[in-house]
């Protein structure tokens, strides 16, 4: 997969500790790549991954420009291309937005910093840059992070990692962007961890479309102190292999999290999304939606952890998936793991796996409704309820478009249902 | 008008219409009703197009047109309007979007233009105050989260903007109080007219008190085992199912 001598041709990065990386590099040696006898990749075979050789680093940016993807980048933004930092392309980096290639790796707690999983020390080795967002303010505007990828990134291979705390008693919301613009054969590792201190609140919502032939798995670990909340949404498009991984630690009283998710694979897609959420406090509260659309001979695996320790007594959790498969031969896992250590809680979930609701469609269409629009109706009505949670309407109407372009629906269908929309803020 | 003969369905193999015979006249009111399990909500998802359903024998014609060669909105297209006994929750679909779709499927099946936005909700409006519904309802998803009432009472708000020719009420009165039973019922009273057909579904008489029929039937085993004037619907709320089933185990 990945050679010593490629290992050697990546740039060190000058903020990163020497010592951890030659460590991480020698431990991802030794470590065997997992299986599908591992319970945590039992339905996502890396066969073919360990078969295909990269033989690039991250390259230098390329003449791309936002224009590129379908999406309005706002100005405060980041963007990384082919793995590289592009400052043409970025807002100006200052004291609390610094590249860990420009400033020492602010100090992470001992125990974060030894990678444990394969993906993980292979980051930590080969780490080509990532962004420290030290937010202190509060602000109105969400940040950019973008990752495009062009053509030229065939067999290169990008590690990036990125560090966002948000102060105390700080609202702020950051969006993240993976956008393969060609479908290249590349390998994508991501780690991106979340610090909120006492009384923080972020929305996080992450977008990622990675072409049909790339590999990319991403690493959230969010801490989460007194008071505070994360709202995390993954939007996954699918890519040949996409893995997102996400641990949420609630560890002061009253910290709470929303992890929602919509996966909509299709072609060969595989999506494998991976969710632990840890109550570790009195009082903490989580709730999760992922939803998943599968068409043609695509896959979804949504497996979703709770575990609420002994010491976490009077906690909330709520957790929901449902998949909609639009073909036979398409393939959903729906894998809820609950591990309760104390009786004081209140714990729901609920996992589905089906076609579209046959009972709706009969509704719709014994209301004059065409079998086709009904069942483009009923589609995109399951994704919008996940749509939704994201408060930021104008990103919401965006995504609504992409969601549109990728299930192949009919777009006044879709637009239909947003001037619908605008009545209500008329009234 | 709506002609049924001899009609026979079932699902999975299990017979559930035996042999019903039925004609509706426009501007007539008919009443179905019968004991649980007699057929009687069977009749109503076949003639309103739910395909689990095989018809194994007779006919079943509206308007001249033989029903089962027709999809589900085809048959709505045509004039005919299904009022579900348990309407359908629809998670991510506006309420006001549905009802639009639905008006303005029928209006291009009549060779109309779309209506205008404007236009639309101040019809629909106006419908929705005959009901006693407020504004809420056109934004909130499609029957998702409503009371059993709710959900009827948006029946027939839809029934009332469709303003289908043939109305087929599947146990609206079911999960209606006293109040919210008066206003619906009230409601399909406006839609009473010369041209247009109504069946109405129930297990009770109670329905039938503010919706005088014209003709009740008595469904039994997937059979019509009894016909008659609205007193029959008295008599039976006096004497129970019993005797119609007796007579037809007699008979």
């Amino acid at each position: 997969m990945i050679s010593q001598s490629l290992f050697a041709a990546c740039a060190v990065l000058p903020g990163w500790d020497k010592h951890l990386r030659l460590d991480a590099w020698q431990n991802w040696q030794t470590m065997p790549l997992p299986t599908i006898r591992d319970e945590a990749w039992k339905y996502t075979n890396l066969a073919r991954l360990e078969k295909t050789i990269f033989i690039k680093p991250a390259t230098t940016p390329s003449s791309l420009t936002l224009n590129d993807i379908p999406l309005t980048i706002p100005e405060d933004r980041f963007c990384f291309i082919n793995g590289s930092f592009n400052p043409a392309l970025s807002a100006p980096l200052n004291a609390e937005s610094y590249l860990l290639s420009q400033r020492a790796w602010p100090s992470i707690p001992k125990k974060q910093q030894t990678p444990v999983s394969y993906f993980e020390r292979l980051n930590a080795a080969m780490l080509s840059d990532g962004l420290y967002l030290d937010i202190k303010k509060n602000s109105n505007n969400p940040i950019y992070l973008v990752l495009l990828q062009d053509k030229t990134a065939e067999f290169s291979t990008h590690h990036l990692r990125h560090r966002i705390k948000v102060h105390a008693g700080i609202k702020s919301e950051i969006v993240i962007v993976d956008w393969g613009l060609a479908d290249t054969t590349s390998l994508t590792t991501y780690v991106i961890d979340i610090e909120l201190s006492e009384g923080a609140e972020l929305n996080c919502i992450h977008l990622k479309k990675a072409g049909t032939q790339g590999y990319h798995i991403r690493q959230t670990h969010a801490h989460l102190a007194k008071n505070s909340h994360l709202n995390h949404f993954n939007f996954d498009f699918g890519a040949k292999l996409s893995r997102n991984e996400i641990s949420a630690w609630l560890q002061g009283e009253h910290a709470a999290c929303q992890l929602n998710g919509l996966a909509l694979a299709r072609a060969q897609d595989h999506i494998d999304n991976q969710t632990k959420i840890g109550h570790l406090a009195p009082k903490t509260n989580s709730l999760e939606q992922y939803r998943g659309i599968i068409d043609d001979k695509a896959c979804h695996i949504f497996h979703g952890h709770v575990l609420i320790d002994a010491h976490a007594p009077d906690s909330i959790a709520n957790q929901q998936n449902k998949n909609i498969l639009l073909t036979s031969t398409g393939q959903a896992y729906a894998e809820p793991q609950l591990e309760i250590y104390n009786q004081n809680v209140q714990c729901i979930h609920g996992a589905t796996v089906g076609d579209i609701d046959a009972e709706a469609l009969f509704y719709l269409r014994s209301r004059g409704l065409s079998d086709e629009i009904a069942r483009q109706l009923l589609i995109f009505g399951f994704a919008r309820s996940i749509l939704e949670t994201i408060h930021d309407k104008s990103l919401q109407s965006e995504l609504a478009l992409w969601i549109k372009t990728h299930l192949a629906l009919d777009s006044e269908l879709i637009l239909d249902l947003y001037r619908e929309d605008d009545h209500e803020d008329i009234n | 008008m709506l002609t049924i003969k001899n009609l026979q369905a079932s699902i999975e193999d299990k017979a559930i219409l035996k042999g019903i015979h039925l004609s509706i006249k426009p501007g007539e009111v008919h009443a179905i009703m019968g004991p649980n399990g007699s057929g009687k909500s069977t009749l109503a998802n076949v003639l309103a197009g739910r395909e689990e359903y095989q018809i194994t024998a007779g006919t079943m014609h509206y308007q001249g047109i033989d029903l089962s060669t027709l999809t589900a909105d085809e048959r709505a297209h045509l004039g005919l309007f299904l009022s579900f006994q348990y309407p359908v929750e629809i998670p991510g679909v506006s309420n006001l979007y549905l009802l639009k779709s639905a008006l303005n499927a029928k209006r291009k099946h009549m060779g109309l233009e779309e209506i205008d936005a404007i236009d639309f909700l101040s019809i629909v409006r106006e419908k929705m105050k005959l009901l006693h519904m407020d504004d809420s309802y056109l934004y909130r998803d499609v029957n998702s989260g409503f009371s059993g009432g709710e959900k009827k009472r948006n029946e027939i708000l839809q029934l009332l903007l469709l303003e289908p020719s043939l109305c087929i009420l599947d146990e609206t009165d079911s999960g209606l109080d006293i109040d919210a039973l008066r206003i619906v019922a009230e409601g399909i009273n406006l839609m009473r007219n010369e041209k247009r057909s109504i069946l109405l579904i129930t297990h009770y008489q109670r329905l039938l008190d503010y919706i005088k029929p014209d003709v009740v039937h008595i469904l039994s085993e997937g059979k019509i085992v009894a016909e008659g004037d609205y007193t029959l619907a008295t008599q039976l709320e006096a004497e129970g199912y019993e005797p119609f089933l007796q007579k037809k185990t007699g008979g």
